[in-house]
């Protein structure tokens, strides 16, 4: 299971998360590399109008070289995770989420082996391929062994 | 990396002053070498930008423009930047656009901040 799935699946269990992403939590690959869209994903939409939704996207491993075996060929690594939360008109929803998130994930093992911690947050974005829906990225840094 | 420093002692200097002068010696010294280091690494990264912006170009503007800058250079810190340049006033959309589809920048840091870290152990002499 990819990363971006499995920490879509921790978000996914948090109910007070859920009920507050209407639009529904995505993970990139299941968006498509369109994202958010009409096609891909319906049930971000009540008719014309975008609900507040999620996408998850992990980005590449990097390993640091902080600890490393070559013999067990064991390394530390770390992988950031992009929460992208959007909505229209309104950021009420995606702070909530926001601080729903760190909550659940920062400083937190949000499955085995891996170390969770908020890297960033990004405000008030405008995403003009969504008619100008307001999104926020969160991202955290996920740092592990492989 | 080697590391080359003169030294000179006076007879009237205090033992404290010249501790302290060894101390700013080899810190200047250390820091001139960070600062040609990683003035070194500024056209790699500028051209791994290029090579790798995963767009598809139609003037080839945004794409041109990208690059790796040092922007401040002060005394105890150093500014590394990875930019669009000005004229690219769509830089942010090909960033956020559809969850980052076109993103460089994230990928840019992604790979060459440890790349960069390791130049500072390096020169720092940290293991």
């Amino acid at each position: 299971m990819s990363t971006s799935q499995d920490i879509k699946d921790v978000i996914a269990a948090d109910s007070s998360i859920m009920t507050a992403l209407t639009g529904g939590l995505y993970t990139f690959d299941e968006t498509g590399y369109m994202g958010i869209s009409f096609t891909n994903t319906p049930a971000a939409y009540s008719g014309p109008t975008l609900l507040p939704c999620a996408v998850v996207k992990a980005r590449a491993e990097i390993p640091t070289s902080e600890i490393k075996d070559m013999g067990q060929k064991v390394t530390s690594y770390v992988q950031y995770v992009e929460v992208w939360l959007y909505d229209v008109l309104t950021t009420e929803t995606i702070e909530e989420v926001i601080a729903l998130l760190y909550n659940l994930l920062h400083e937190e093992k949000p499955f085995e082996g891996v170390w969770c911690t908020w890297d960033s947050t990004e405000h008030g974005l405008e995403a003009r391929e969504l008619s100008g829906a307001m999104f926020s990225k969160m991202t955290f840094k996920l740092q592990g062994l492989k | 990396m080697g590391l080359k420093m003169r030294l000179t002692w006076k007879p009237s200097q205090s033992p404290t002053d010249v501790a302290r002068n060894i101390e700013t010696l080899f810190l200047v010294t250390k820091r001139k070498q960070l600062d040609e280091a990683i003035e070194k690494l500024l056209p790699q990264i500028t051209d791994w930008m290029k090579a790798n912006a995963p767009w598809e170009d139609r003037t080839g503007d945004a794409r041109a423009s990208l690059e790796a800058v040092i922007s401040n250079r002060a005394k105890v810190f150093l500014v590394l930047w990875f930019t669009y340049g000005p004229d690219i006033d769509y830089a942010v959309y090909l960033e956020n656009m559809q969850a980052g589809r076109f993103s460089i920048l994230s990928k840019t840091m992604d790979y060459w901040q440890y790349k960069i870290f390791d130049t500072f152990k390096k020169v720092y002499g940290a293991s």
